[in-house]
């Protein structure tokens, strides 16, 4: 015991070292599974209301860009609606059609917070639990997937950004309907990769690319980007193909948050299958 | 020993606003990537106790992590340069006793010896912080252009820093 006490007096800086080291590892380690945090949570209503307090003056040098950005977006809205416009209250609107069924609602909300020179960004929302909003709601602007909500706090959410390498969305090309799969690459703000195209499928550059739909997040149809340069992978069989986004992700700073209405009933058929593809 | 803690916490305060505030929104392309808050734990007196260097190199960087989302790459490196710094400042800083309370700034220091001390320090806290970032090592050379060009204007920002604030002390 003595020993093992004189041990610690000459070593205790080390231990301490090691054990703070491996500390943060395990963090390190945990955050690279964003869903997985078991013990931390990276937002709580402090940290949003700084970045929300410095927000305020950044904001500033963007206003004309902002007013610019939602004109244009007020502009085309306008120009869609049916006459039959029934607002609920002043944060959602609901169509009234016998014809149509309502399946995604839009919230408009404001990025706090985002970086987007990592190789796996992040991106704060001023919208939380009490605005209705919980993980697994997709965002998006006008012309580009922005990310999707994986933590909330009452009043902010923490959200996955498309710059991530964890992130991607189904995407399909207008031109003949493929379906390959979008993700970031990695390098510029305004550039991705489409994956998953066979070598048989004929892509052209300048080819639109939108949302497919294919998933319980994001509705289909939203501009995406140009295919830009499109290279054939003899290894993989695959086509590589790189896409010019519409939207530079550094520009971005009013976003809406997309719930998907059928959401529960989706997911819940998709459990019921036989569990062949785990 | 007491104003001396309230001042760095002034520091520490300040230089985390510098970072989440400025720094963070500073768009200046994927190679400059500076921070300046490691300047805190730089200037900590010579004769700070080891261990109190290792928890505020661990707690510090933790509330870094919490800011600026980064799970605890932050918290890894700023305490691994908390442990490092005795080994490089020792050799560096002048050997009498009336230095042993010293705080290692621009001004006690030199120019030379300054740049050569943070410098190291700043070149492994870098190093780490991109590298646990990074997912897999696909573009070498950007990993290296980021570390180096975003190593360097960190250590632009903290002579800055420190010509404006530090008063000449000894």
């Amino acid at each position: 015991m003595n020993k093992l006490l004189k041990i610690f007096s000459r070593y205790y800086v080390l231990i301490l070292f090691v054990f703070l080291q491996a500390t943060a590892v395990v963090i390190i380690i945990q955050g690279k599974n964003y869903h997985r945090n078991l013990f931390i949570s990276t937002i709580n209503d402090l940290t949003g209301n700084t970045y929300s307090a410095l927000n305020n003056y950044r904001l500033y040098f963007k206003l004309k860009e902002d007013n610019l950005q939602l004109a244009a977006e007020n502009a085309r809205l306008k120009s869609i609606v049916p006459g039959s416009l029934v607002p609920i209250n002043d944060q959602y609107f609901m169509v009234n059609d016998s014809l149509y069924r309502q399946k995604f609602r839009y919230r408009q909300g404001k990025i706090v917070h985002q970086t987007t020179n990592r190789s796996d960004n992040f991106l704060v929302i001023d919208l939380g639990s009490k605005d209705g909003i919980h993980p697994d709601m997709g965002i998006v602007v006008d012309s580009a997937v922005i990310g999707l909500v994986i933590e909330v706090s009452e009043h902010y959410a923490k959200a996955l950004s498309f710059l991530n390498s964890k992130f991607q969305v189904s995407a399909r090309i207008k031109r003949n309907q493929a379906v390959g799969i979008l993700n970031w690459g990695g390098v510029a703000t305004n550039a991705a990769k489409l994956n998953d195209l066979p070598l048989t499928t004929k892509v052209f550059e300048g080819d639109t690319i939108f949302t497919s739909g294919f998933s319980a997040i994001f509705p289909q149809g939203i501009p995406l980007g140009v295919i830009s340069k499109v290279t054939e992978d003899q290894s993989s069989q695959l086509l590589d193909i790189e896409v010019r986004l519409f939207e530079d992700y550094n520009e971005i700073s009013h976003v809406q948050l997309i719930e998907h209405l059928d959401k529960e009933e989706l997911e819940k058929l998709m459990k019921n299958r036989p569990a062949d593809d785990e | 020993m007491t104003s001396n803690w309230g001042k760095n916490i002034v520091w520490f305060l300040g230089l985390l606003l510098f970072q989440v505030g400025v720094l963070a929104n500073l768009n200046a392309g994927s190679l400059f990537l500076p921070f300046a808050y490691p300047l805190l734990l730089l200037q900590l007196p010579k004769n700070m106790p080891r261990w109190v260097l290792l928890l505020i190199g661990f707690f510090a960087g933790s509330i870094i992590d919490v800011f600026i989302l980064s799970y605890g790459t932050h918290a890894f490196a700023f305490t691994l340069i908390a442990f490092i710094r005795p080994f490089v400042l020792d050799p560096i800083a002048p050997r009498d006793s009336a230095s042993e309370s010293m705080e290692p700034t621009i001004q006690n220091l030199g120019f030379q010896r300054f740049v050569t001390y943070g410098g190291i320090l700043i070149l492994i806290h870098h190093f780490f912080v991109f590298a646990i970032d990074e997912v897999d090592f696909s573009a070498p050379f950007h990993f290296i252009g980021r570390w180096l060009f975003s190593s360097a204007l960190s250590l632009i920002l903290m002579l800055t820093l420190q010509y404006i604030f530090n008063k000449k002390t000894t």
